[in-house]
């Protein structure tokens, strides 16, 4: 997939504050010190064509991990997301949001894609790749697999 | 002031805060601390009782409730709460004092190693006690022991002096900017913390001009300086912030010298070599090795062997962490036998032997020179080391000495069959 994220940058012990304090964050900041997207065994991959815009992903993921679009759908910022799967579980609408194995992905365990721009650039490739994903995924939105 | 204190005392109180002469003092090494607390202006203490290091928090309790010093005592509900409210009360900036015994200072295990990976400068007093079952008040090491991995500097007091003295170095080189790790003081349960001595307090003008203020800098937890403490990281940071421990470990070495040659500067008292009391050591074929108050009945063997032309000596170990290990080598590669006295045990270890033994053993790895090693288990549980047996484990190190071997590594000294 050509859009990466760029890597979190990870300060050395000389960089960090005494004891790992970090500057405060906002309410509903993510923490830009700390992202532990590293950590996911699974991926959410959305089917931007078939949400409904219904706000239950964003409102339910315990990382405040999706971004709102311009024109209302949820991104998902893969560097903060933990994988647990809520997204998919709470999501209404079959095969919207499914849960992949990362080891399944060319861009490397660890590396993640914007979705929501790939999908914008070009809907067909987005299509193809969401449904060679689909029979690999592990929790699949309104279907359990 | 109240009625708590008695006239002589109350007058040598004033003496101190508000002149700038030192005066002589009666009392426990736990009183000791407790004026060495007054003298440093300590914030907040938390306390929950416990022997044998509850003394200090009764004179501690007795100097805020007349006046002498003006600071938070809160009571709290067991140890772990202690050691957490105090660690709180330092992110804020406050100056804070803290202590307990065997299991009780157990209890507290997860604050006490939060307390030192947050790096809060938190000074606490361990009377030190046989952790239970069975149930014992006396001295044994293994309680303060538990902590010698965890990034807490441990230093063990031998007189009620030392005591005072060693509380306000403890402050400054927990405070210092490059160190900020929490210093735990030990002292022998009983034979130190209820036991009378003669001590003098230094006037507090001239503390000030030793200890400043404490300050976190932009680490104070503040509404005008919006930190999150202790956030999750995992493990992008914390192999990071365990390297940032260990310079902080390491650069407390040169923190502690200059704090005892400050001391010795602006209060008057000169302990020499900071980290280990050398006792005529220096042209000695057999040396013991010790910590806290079995200094007593080993120094008295020292005098009278010395007396009958025996090459003895004693060396004190004060600083257990950082451990003094150019020293150790340094007075101990010259000897043909050297003995180490543990009051603890650690099971299982390389040579089944005490914490103390095992480690020297470690540290004199490179010398070039290796003395044979003996290691005395003894004083567990709170019995007695006496003269006699300071003696005893003298004449059987000399022995091995003169026959150039040990016929047995670890004894249990005074072990019933």
């Amino acid at each position: 997939m050509p859009y990466k994220y760029e890597q979190p940058h990870l300060p050395g012990w000389k960089d960090m504050m005494i004891g790992g304090a970090i500057p405060g964050l906002r309410p509903n900041q993510r923490n830009p010190y700390f992202t532990g997207g590293t950590a996911k065994h699974y991926r959410p991959v959305i089917n931007f064509d078939k949400c409904i815009k219904c706000s239950l992903c964003w409102e339910y993921c315990p990382d405040s991990v999706f971004d709102v679009t311009p024109d209302g759908y949820f991104n998902p910022a893969l560097a903060y997301c933990k994988g647990c799967g809520i997204c998919a579980e709470v999501c209404p609408v079959p095969d919207t949001i499914i849960m992949v194995d990362e080891m399944e992905f060319e861009d490397g365990y660890g590396k993640f894609i914007d979705e929501y721009r790939y999908w914008k650039e070009n809907r067909e490739a987005y299509r193809k790749w969401f449904e060679s994903l689909l029979p690999k995924a592990q929790i699949i939105s309104v279907r359990k697999r | 002031m109240g009625m708590a204190v008695s006239a002589i005392e109350a007058k040598r109180l004033e003496a101190v805060l508000k002149g700038d002469e030192e005066v002589e003092v009666v009392g426990t090494g736990t009183d000791a601390v407790a004026y060495a607390l007054m003298l440093a202006d300590i914030d907040v203490t938390a306390a929950y009782p416990i022997r044998p290091y509850g003394g200090v928090m009764e004179r501690t309790a007795r100097l805020i409730a007349d006046g002498y010093l003006k600071a938070e005592y809160i009571v709290a509900a067991h140890e772990h709460d202690q050691f957490e409210i105090v660690k709180h009360a330092s992110a804020v900036g406050a100056r804070t004092f803290v202590g307990s015994s065997g299991v009780g200072w157990l209890l507290a295990i997860e604050a006490i190693v939060a307390i030192s990976t947050d790096r809060y400068p938190v000074v606490a007093l361990i009377g030190n006690r046989a952790l239970d079952d069975p149930g014992a008040y006396g001295v044994e090491h293994n309680d303060a022991l538990m902590v010698r991995d965890v990034g807490w500097l441990l230093v063990w007091v031998d007189t009620a002096q030392e005591a005072l003295d060693t509380t306000l170095i403890a402050y400054r080189v927990a405070e210092d900017p490059r160190v900020m790790l929490p210093v735990g003081i030990s002292m022998d349960g009983a034979f130190l913390t209820h036991s009378e001595h003669v001590f003098r307090i230094p006037p507090k003008s001239k503390v000030q001009k030793f200890l400043p203020p404490y300050d976190l800098g932009n680490r104070k937890l503040h509404p005008s300086n919006v930190i999150s403490v202790a956030p999750q990281v995992n493990e992008d940071w914390v192999t990071e912030l365990r390297k940032q421990m260990d310079e902080a470990m390491k650069n407390a070495r040169r923190v502690i010298e200059e704090a005892y040659r400050d001391y010795a500067k602006i209060i008057g008292r000169d302990y020499g070599n900071p980290f280990v009391e050398p006792y005529m050591v220096d042209d000695a074929d057999v040396i013991m090795v010790g910590m806290g108050t079995v200094s007593k009945p080993i120094k008295e063997a020292v005098r009278r062997l010395r007396a009958k032309g025996e090459r003895v000596g004693f060396l004190r170990i004060r600083w257990f962490r950082p451990f003094p290990t150019d020293d150790i080598i340094r007075y101990l590669m010259g000897a043909k036998a050297v003995a180490v006295v543990d009051r603890d045990y650690s099971f299982g270890s390389p040579f089944d032997g005490g914490a103390l033994y095992t480690e020297i053993r470690s540290a004199l790895y490179e010398a070039e020179h290796r003395p044979l090693m003996i290691n005395f288990i003894g004083g567990l549980g709170g019995r007695e080391i006496t003269y006699n047996d300071a003696m005893n484990m003298f004449n059987i190190t000399l022995d091995a000495a003169r026959k150039g071997k040990i016929e047995q590594r670890v004894i249990w000294y005074g072990v019933r069959e």
